[in-house]
């Protein structure tokens, strides 16, 4: 079996355009990485200089962690009045909110700058403050604020998509429940970033299903599938080393973009917020109990399942055509057909369920699903269906395999 | 060994391709003779277990192939008419991977595939990519293949297909000596394959097997059928597009001798002669009109 198995990876490998689509993938990736990194552009709250690279991401750093610790009561409602005391300063200043940053620096001075545009500019207060005032009157506390956010969110439904029935309100209120508070700020880029590209495991499931096109297909294209097939293990081995082979070479490639996406962000801007809360990363809205650490293991393990789901309907197809053009283009539509089925209000549930769009939303947003009294997020439907079409779609590739007539 | 053809049939749609066809085939080279489209490359696929028949069923040794499934494949070797290759594989490769489908363990298979890419002249080229083989070489490492587990059935179709004629008379006696004691399924429409080495003729036309016998007792139909004429070159010309003409011979004195399959003489003055498997299967594979 293992020779087997190192024969099907070898002819996998042989497939060109397969190889040319995940190197394009990961090339493109590469390209993203170093393009986001080497043209990031901010203004150093401490100098006021505009700084670009790896300076901006030293300066982005530096201001992060000037927000750093725990976001007691107190400390908000300090938070609260900095932003207040900003605005009010601008508003004393007749003119200011034409002047761009460097004029206000010019003008009044770094110092002016500092309390005023600099803070309404800076996402902690955003997110903060903003968080507060999700309540009327503004929440004396985070957590009754971030409530009151959750909640108005619930009221409103999903982007007018769709509205939450009752039992969906109180699975999400539940969940909130879990989050620990006060909350610890930090610094979290690198992971925050991860989290990010978590979608685009989605797009590298459409390299990996045209790697695979030709497991199945390239037999009978080629016409090996007569030789190989009236052989002891044509009908037996083979058809199981084809599918072993293939999930190999797919979490062999989703574990190399999984570790390069890892990799790259966390040796360009650290590993620093690993524990932090989730909330910090991805917004005081999120209700998931989860820390960045747990929510980045949680989502590239989906992302796996994902591609692993993907590579059993690609196998399937692949089984079942003579070309391996079908193959390629009906896993491309599925995936993108998801993006644009969001589009369309009554598909966006289905559309959500679709690679891309799906990690995109898990972990991010309350996307559920109810049965009656049952409620799942989105992570878990993505689970259960990649997961049911993994455990159906091998069996039936193979089975189509053994009883295809060579005619 | 037995293998028994049992009212074989396969239709596609509303064509029969191959028609309740029986036979029960020993050990030996049974030679399987039929023009293009005649149904022999169906049945070959059906024998080797890769298309399903709409009806009847191969027996091995009386006991039906479908249901002994991997056990009745552990017995196969077949050399499909498009031989399908893996482009990136080396010969050596191809040969391991087929060995490994054969039940080889890899050292074993390594072993046996050399010994018969050296058998059949490509054991220098073992680790060249196949990709890069002319057709002759391709049909040699077919060849190769499907004798890798010794099979006790070796079904070859169109075997020497882009072999030259040195390679086809070595193939011959590898196929000669190789038949001793196993059942040889060779198909062809090219005569001179089968002449030689075969112990038993099917002549298949139109899905159904029309002859069937010792190579002298098929070449027998065609007694007395065969005419040999001696003409002038200008009226070879005529015969040769009226008549099924095997063979022409021009001669130095302005006249031709032809070679004429025909039920009745073709001219005043034809002489009958001995017939070959070439005459029957011109005289089988006639179009009604003479041709």
């Amino acid at each position: 079996m293992g020779t087997l198995i190192e024969f099907e990876l070898k002819k996998i490998l042989g497939n060109r355009a397969g190889m040319v689509s995940c190197a394009l993938v990961l090339a493109m990736l590469l390209a993203l990485t170093v393009l986001d990194y080497t043209t990031a552009v901010t203004r150093d709250f401490f100098t006021g200089e505009v700084v670009h690279g790896a300076e901006a991401q030293k300066s982005a750093r530096g201001l992060q962690e000037m927000h750093a610790g725990q976001l007691t009561d107190e400390r908000v409602a300090d938070d609260a009045a900095a932003l207040d005391r900003a605005n009010q300063l601008g508003e004393e200043v007749p003119g200011l909110y034409e002047l761009d940053n460097q004029q206000i620096i010019d003008t009044y001075g770094l110092e002016f700058w500092q309390q005023t545009r600099a803070v309404a500019e800076d996402g902690y207060y955003m997110e903060v403050v903003g968080t507060l005032d999700s309540a009327s009157p503004r929440a004396t506390s985070l957590r009754d604020g971030a409530e009151a956010r959750i909640e108005g969110m619930l009221d409103q439904g999903f982007w007018g998509y769709f509205r939450y029935s009752d039992v969906e309100k109180a699975y999400w209120r539940n969940l909130e429940d879990g989050i620990s508070w006060p909350m610890e700020w930090g610094y979290m880029q690198g992971w925050h970033d991860v989290l990010e590209w978590k979608a685009f495991s989605g797009l590298a499931v459409v390299a990996v299903c045209i790697a695979l096109s030709g497991v199945f297909a390239g037999e009978y294209r080629d016409r090996t599938a007569a030789i190989v097939l009236p052989t002891r293990q044509g009908k037996r081995a083979l058809p199981a080393a084809k599918v072993a082979a293939s999930l190999i070479f797919t979490t062999a490639y989703w574990l190399l973009l999984a570790g390069l996406v890892i990799g790259l962000r966390v040796v360009l801007y650290g590993a620093d917020g690993w524990d932090l809360p989730l909330q910090v990363s991805q917004g005081l809205d999120v209700p998931y109990p989860l820390t960045v650490g747990q929510a980045v293991v949680l989502a590239y393990a989906l992302g796996y399942l994902v591609a692993l789901g993907m590579s059993a309907l690609a196998l399937l197809i692949s089984s079942k055509v003579r070309s391996t053009m079908p193959v390629a283009a009906i896993t491309m539509a599925f995936v993108f057909m998801g993006v644009l089925g969001l589009f369309m209000t009554p598909a966006a549930k289905i559309a959500l369920l679709t690679p891309f769009t799906g990690l995109s939303y898990a972990y991010d947003y309350m996307v559920s699903y109810a049965a009656g009294p049952l409620v799942a997020d989105l992570p878990t439907v993505l689970a259960v269906l990649y997961g049911a079409m993994l455990v159906a779609f091998t069996p039936l590739a193979m089975r189509a395999f053994k009883r295809h007539q060579v005619a | 060994m037995e293998l028994k053809l049992d009212r074989l049939t396969k239709q596609f749609g509303a064509r029969i391709a191959v028609d309740r066809v029986s036979a029960t085939l020993a050990p030996g080279v049974t030679g399987l003779l039929g023009a293009n489209g005649a149904g022999k490359t169906t049945l070959m696929r059906m024998v080797c277990d890769v298309l399903r028949p709409t009806g009847g069923q191969i027996l091995l040794d009386g006991r039906d192939a479908s249901e002994l499934g991997d056990e009745y494949r552990a017995l196969l070797g077949y050399l499909p008419q498009d031989f399908g290759y893996y482009p990136d594989f080396s010969a050596l490769d191809f040969m391991r991977y087929m060995a490994t489908l054969k039940g080889f363990s890899d050292r074993d298979g390594r072993a046996r595939s050399m010994e018969l890419l050296d058998e059949v002249g490509l054991a220098d080229d073992a680790r060249r990519k196949v990709k890069t083989f002319s057709g002759g070489m391709r049909q040699r490492l077919g060849i190769a293949q499907a004798m890798l587990n010794d099979p006790a059935i070796l079904v070859l179709d169109e075997p020497t297909a882009g072999l030259d004629p040195k390679e086809r008379v070595r193939f011959r006696n590898l196929i000669a000596g190789f038949a001793q004691d196993k059942v040889v399924i060779l198909s062809t429409h090219i005569v001179s394959d089968v002449e030689f080495i075969a112990n038993r003729i099917l002549v298949m036309r139109q899905g159904s097997f029309v002859l069937d016998g010792t190579p002298e007792q098929v070449v027998k139909q065609a007694a007395g059928k065969v005419w040999e004429c001696r003409v002038e070159t200008r009226r070879a010309e005529e015969m040769s597009a009226s008549l099924q003409v095997a063979n022409v011979r021009y001669a130095t004195d302005g006249h031709a001798v032809l070679r004429v399959v025909a039920d009745e003489p073709p001219m005043v003055g034809a002489s009958v002669v001995e017939p070959t498997l070439e005459d029957l299967y011109l005289l089988v594979f006639s179009d009604g009109n003479g041709r």
